[in-house]
Order: structure tokens, then C-alpha cells, then sequence
């Protein structure tokens, strides 16, 4: 469906496009119909023909979101009643692209009005789910790549939202399910953890998500909704080990949070549980190095020096298990050890890479591979 | 005190809210070196000698060897925050002044490092070369903040005994991505030599309206941003001024950085640096130490709160 076929749709609709893509400067014939309906529809006859990246190149020209909503909700109208999944996708590059390029949170905001609106352009298909597999394959995808994208954005908030508005569809999050639900995935009950994991995490992911939800985070009564979130996030990470998927990511981020609250000798264990599963190298990386954090609140310095020494192996170059040896060896009394741990940190490459630094954000690591699965599923 | 022969510590003093200065404090086995400063009535106080302090270690009276003042080189090491919630132009612009006026203070035989950070910890070299090109190399403020492991990384340095060390530390406060918490920074803060003096940026740009989402449908909700609060991690970094000798200070944005890095920077520099052989006491753990001026007057004091000896 994204192959180089061209459509009769082509006019000047997609020159305008094209045109936008290219970068045309304004007061150009071509500019002049920098209109938001059929800048919409050029942007979709584009991406149908291929290139992904005429959204990214086309939106940070057409900045006129109201006017792009009306035509969104036209074109959705007009879309049901020939749902095809690269619409879908379509339109969840267009929501990635718009985070990417909103700055100020009336922009975020406008977008997350956007995500409301592709969620049920997806979940209205005309195949309810259990009866079409390929569709369903398709809707789950989607879900989980909206929630990667929500993730990534540390939007905990709008993708626990996202999450109640789908349950009906995917399933209830509970461990004691006896008969998952035809759209319950692996991917989607880790992803549903992660959410509430980051509700917990105040002096982190919050300070972050304070810039969007800055006037309510104030009075929000922060202390007994983490606290919920804590024993939900564990219930939910519970129930994403039970596939063998993302049994070793959910038992790693299930010792972090344990480790984070105080219950060392349960986060042990969990991770060494996830140890004999972890494949996936980012997922390695976060056993060894959360095992280290834990073996040294446990006062098992030597223990947690080799830990953070094998997470050093495991992801060459990152910095955090540098720091962590450092403070460690400095507070053994070994200064030498110390003062190299610190040099190799403060030498690191300016391109250096650590798992730790994507850790908050989730599955939104894996967006641009979810995305680029979900665009060669809806060419097919 | 390590088991190395040349172990050295820095320390520091608790001080007044106006002025201030730091101790520091190195030892070579049993020898400690304390740097002090002094105020009377917010200046500073000079031709003090060792007969007008009095220095406890652990309880234990020490017998000053030798008393300094503004002899010793000072080895400066500016940790400067380029994360994302930074104002790129006010780092720009402020840090280019602060780094030029830092140049006309510092003395021959004066080292100044420069690190900065974002969730990776750059170190520049020579940042006060001439015709360094470092603010070329320096990029957008962007991503996220590693600031306390940035600051514990800088603070871990080679001790001398014949020099002195500084930090100063250029952040709004904001920490979201260090693999070190704040109680670990601190412990790495009073295991290392220097003393920290931070500047904290506060939040006092123009406000946004701010859009939020609740319920059950992505309802939107629209309301106005609130007025500046204190800087993050505020409690913090006062922990660690104080332990370590150095001091906090708060900038508006708009304020100028050169004069803050150069006000630390002499305060630091003009402290007294006192000298003494540790008797009556173990050398390995924990030391607390005292310092008072017997001279009568209304003196305030700032030094280290302690060292770890090995």
C-alpha cells in the first residue's frame, strides 16, 4: 500500500506538497497553497508513494494545527469508510512528527487532541476484534507503538489514559485473567507497567513532565499516587513476566522499582531472575547495572563493583557504571580507583551512548523499529 | 588519610549568608591542612596568624604548624550545566563573560578545568587558552541533566598537598537521568577535596500557558503557569556547600555569571590555609573538625566540616 503506485488523487493538491516538502519559499505560487486541507491531503499522497519523511519536512512549514485538526476530522470521516491500515500509520507518523516539533505545551496539548482522534479512527475499524487476524495483528501494533510513542514523550498520564480508552479491546491488566482478550500482547502489558512505573519516579520523570502538566503537578497529591502506582506497576510487571517476550525486561524493571523502594532482597532476586532471560543487550546492560546499585545497598561493595563492572562489558562506553564505580571505590577509601573511574567518565566519547540515559522512556527506544514494522505491514 | 603518602584533603568552613570564603585542607600522612575564612561584619578579615585560631580535630587540640594567606596555587574546575532546561543564550552569552573574566583573576600557576554536561560529562581542555575555540565545540543546550553525576565526577581529583581546590558548579538544579542519587554525591562531596560553591539559576523566565490532559477521554484543561519556585534540589546543594566549605548562590537568569564566578573565586582564594601535625587522635575514619578565631570579636567563620582519614 506504500509502494510507488500513483493514485488519481494526484493534482495539485500533491504538487502543493511536494512542493511544501521541498522547501518552497513563501509568496511562491506553491506556497500560496500552504492550506491545511490540502496540505493534509498532499502529505497523505506523498506518504503513500513512499516517503515518510515528506510529514517531518511539510509540518514544520504548515504550523496552522487548528485548521489542520478540522481537516484531520474530515479526512478521517471520509477514511472509515475505507479504512485501510496505512491511514493509520499515516496518521501516527503525523502524531510523532507533531511531538517532535511542539515546543510549548499549548502545542503538546493540541497534539495529545490528535492522538484522541487517531486512537478511535483505529479502534472503529469495520472488523471487530477476534474476527479479522490480520487486522488485529495490525491494531496491536499500532497500540503498542502509540504507547511507545507516549512513553518516549514520558506522557504517563495521557498514556494511562490512552491505556483505559483501548482496555475494552485488549483486556483487562490483571494477572488473574484466565482467558486473554484477542488483543492483549506481550509487548502491550509491559508497555501498560512502564506507564505506571514512570508515575513513580517524582525526582525524575516528573521534574520532566512538570514542564507539561506544570500548573496541576503543583497541588497534585503526588505522595499516595505514586504510592498506588508503585503497587500497580509491580501487579502489571507481574503480569508482563508472564510471557516470555518481555519476562526479562519486566523482572529488571520490577527489581529497579523494588530496589527503589527499600526491598533489596526482592529486587535481588527479581533480577536475577531476569538474568537467566536477558538477551537483548539494553536489557542486560540494566540487570547488571541495577544489580550493582543493589548488591551496594545491600553493603556488598565488592559484589556490586563486579556488577557494575560486567554492565560496563555488556555496553561499552556508557557512563553511568563509570560514575557508579567511582562514588563506590571513593567511598571504599581507594582513591587511585576513584580518581581512574572519574577520568574514564570525564574522557568519554561526546558520542557515547548509555541504555540508563532511554531507561524513563521506556519502549520509546523501540519506536523507530515499531514504526518501520508497522509501515511494512500496512504495504503489504 | 589513604594509605598513599601523599594523600590530601581539602576542607572547608561553615559561614555567614553575606561573603564567603573556603578552607581547604590536605594532609600528607599525618600533616592537615585546613583552608579558613574569616569574616567580620560580611568582609573578610586578614592578618590573622596562628596564635588568633584554634583548630579541633575530632575534639583534639591541634598545634598550628603554619599558618597562609593567598600564597597557594588554586586549581578551578567551572562545572557548567547545557541541558535542556538551560536558556541556551543566557549559557552563551554569560559563560563566554564569565570565562573572560575568570581569565583576568586567575594567577600564574592556576589551573582552571572546564566541564560541562548534559547527560554526558564533557571536559574541555585549556578553556582559558587564547584563541580556544571551545564555545564553538560547546553545541545547543539540550537533553537531559547527569548533574549529579557530573558534579561527583568533577570533585574526584588527584590531591596535592602544595595546591587548592574549587568547584564551581553553574545549574537551574535539575537532575534527571544520574545513576547517583543526592545522599551519594553528597558522600562523594565530603570524600573529595574541593570546595563547592554552586550557582543555581532560578526559574524566573516569562511564564507559558500550559495545556493538561485528564479523565477519561484526553479532556484538555488550560491554566496559567505559576510564579518561579525555588531552585530543585535547593536542600542539596546546601548540604554540600556546607560540608565542603563553599557556599550557595542564587541567580536570577538575567544576572551576571562573571561576577559570581569571580566573587567565589576570590573568596576562595583569600582564605587562610592552616597547617597541622594530627596528634591525639586515630587517623583512620571520619574527623570532624572545628574551627574558632580567639581574637575577641563577632567573627564568622567558614571552613570544611570534616575529612575522612584512612
Amino acid at each position: 500500500m506504500l509502494g510507488p503506485r500513483m493514485t488519481s488523487r494526484v493534482s495539485a493538491i500533491v504538487l502543493c506538497a511536494a512542493a511544501l516538502a521541498a522547501g518552497v519559499p513563501p509568496g511562491s505560487a506553491a506556497a500560496r497553497q500552504d492550506r491545511v486541507g490540502p496540505t493534509l491531503a498532499g502529505l497523505r499522497d506523498a506518504y503513500l508513494h513512499g516517503d515518510p519523511g515528506v510529514i517531518a519536512r511539510s509540518i514544520r512549514t504548515t504550523r496552522d494545527y487548528a485548521a489542520m485538526h478540522r481537516d484531520l476530522e474530515g479526512a478521517m470521516a471520509r477514511w472509515k469508510r475505507a479504512w485501510e491500515p496505512v491511514d493509520a500509520v499515516f496518521l501516527l507518523d503525523l502524531v510523532a512528527v507533531k511531538f517532535n516539533v511542539d515546543v510549548f505545551p499549548s502545542d503538546v496539548a493540541d497534539t495529545i487532541d490528535l492522538v484522541n482522534a487517531c486512537r478511535r479512527f483505529v479502534t472503529e475499524r469495520p472488523a471487530r476484534p477476534g474476527l479479522d487476524a490480520l487486522q488485529d495483528r495490525f491494531e496491536v501494533h499500532w497500540h503498542h507503538a502509540m504507547l511507545a510513542l507516549l512513553e518516549q514523550r514520558l506522557l504517563a498520564l495521557v498514556a494511562e489514559d490512552y491505556l483505559t480508552q483501548v482496555r475494552d479491546r485488549i483486556g483487562p491488566l490483571t494477572i488473574n485473567a484466565t482467558k486473554r482478550p484477542p488483543l492483549l500482547d506481550p509487548e502491550i502489558a509491559l508497555s501498560s507497567a512502564i506507564i505506571k512505573e514512570q508515575w513513580t519516579t517524582p525526582d525524575t520523570v516528573a521534574s520532566l513532565q512538570h514542564k507539561v502538566f506544570e500548573p496541576l503537578l503543583l497541588g497534585w497529591p503526588l505522595t499516595g499516587a505514586v504510592k498506588d502506582a508503585y503497587e500497580e506497576a509491580l501487579r502489571r510487571f507481574d503480569l508482563a513476566a508472564t510471557f516470555p517476550d518481555t519476562a526479562a525486561e519486566a523482572d529488571v524493571r520490577k527489581g529497579l522499582l523494588l530496589h527503589r523502594t527499600g526491598h533489596d532482597a526482592d529486587a535481588l532476586a527479581a533480577l536475577d531472575a531476569a538474568a537467566k532471560n536477558a538477551a537483548q543487550t539494553d536489557v542486560l546492560y540494566w540487570m547488571r547495572l541495577f544489580r550493582g546499585m543493589t548488591l551496594d545497598a545491600l553493603n556488598r561493595p565488592d559484589e556490586a563493583a563486579t556488577a557494575y563492572a560486567a554492565a560496563a562489558e555488556a555496553w561499552p562506553g556508557a557512563p553511568s557504571p563509570a560514575v557508579a564505580l567511582a562514588a563506590l571505590t571513593l567511598r571504599q577509601g581507594d582513591r587511585d580507583a576513584a580518581m581512574h573511574w572519574a577520568d574514564v567518565v570525564r574522557a568519554g566519547s561526546p558520542t557515547a551512548s548509555d541504555p540508563w540515559w532511554q531507561y524513563w522512556r521506556g519502549e520509546g527506544r523501540l519506536f523507530p523499529s515499531l514504526m518501520a514494522a508497522l509501515r511494512a505491514e500496512a504495504a503489504r | 588519610m589513604t594509605a598513599r603518602t601523599t594523600t590530601a584533603f581539602v576542607l572547608a568552613a561553615a559561614a555567614s549568608v553575606a561573603a564567603q570564603q573556603t578552607p581547604v585542607f590536605r594532609t600528607s600522612v599525618d600533616s592537615v591542612a585546613v583552608d579558613v575564612a574569616v569574616f567580620h561584619q560580611g568582609a573578610a578579615v586578614a592578618g590573622l596568624t596562628a596564635a588568633d585560631f584554634e583548630v579541633r580535630d575530632n575534639g583534639a587540640v591541634q598545634t598550628l604548624d603554619d599558618v597562609s594567606h593567598e600564597t597557594l596555587p588554586v586549581d578551578l574546575t567551572l562545572v557548567v550545566d547545557t541541558s535542556g532546561s538551560m536558556l541556551e543564550g543566557y549559557i552563551r552569552v554569560q559563560l563566554r563573560q564569565a570565562l573572560t573574566e575568570i581569565g583576568a583573576h586567575v594567577r600564574q600557576g592556576d589551573q582552571v578545568q572546564l566541564v560541562t554536561f548534559n547527560q554526558l560529562v564533557v571536559q574541555h581542555s585549556d578553556a582559558l587558552a587564547a584563541g580556544n575555540d571551545f564555545m564553538k565545540a560547546l553545541g545547543p543546550t539540550s537533553g537531559m541533566s547527569a548533574l549529579f553525576d557530573a558534579l561527583a565526577v568533577s570533585l574526584i581529583r588527584p590531591s596535592r598537598p602544595d595546591r587548592r581546590q574549587m568547584a564551581i558548579v553553574v545549574t537551574d538544579g535539575q537532575d534527571n537521568v544520574s545513576v547517583l542519587g543526592g545522599p551519594a554525591l553528597l558522600e562523594v562531596a565530603r570524600r573529595s577535596d574541593p570546595a563547592v560553591f554552586v550557582i543555581l539559576l532560578t526559574s524566573g523566565g516569562p511564564s507559558v500557558r500550559t495545556g493538561v490532559i485528564l479523565g477519561g477521554s484526553l479532556r484538555l484543561v488550560t491554566g496559567s503557569a505559576p510564579a518561579a519556585g525555588p531552585a530543585p534540589n535547593r536542600d542539596l546543594f546546601d548540604q554540600i556547600a556546607a560540608a565542603t566549605g563553599g557556599r550557595v548562590a542564587v541567580l536570577q537568569r538575567d544576572d551576571d555569571l562573571g561576577t559570581s564566578f569571580v566573587q567565589a573565586f576570590d573568596d576562595f582564594r583569600t582564605s587562610y590555609v592552616l597547617r597541622y601535625t594530627l596528634a591525639g587522635v586515630p587517623r583512620p575514619g571520619w574527623h570532624e573538625l572545628e574551627v574558632k578565631v580567639t581574637r575577641p570579636g563577632d567573627f564568622t567563620i567558614r571552613a570544611r566540616k570534616g575529612y575522612f582519614g584512612a
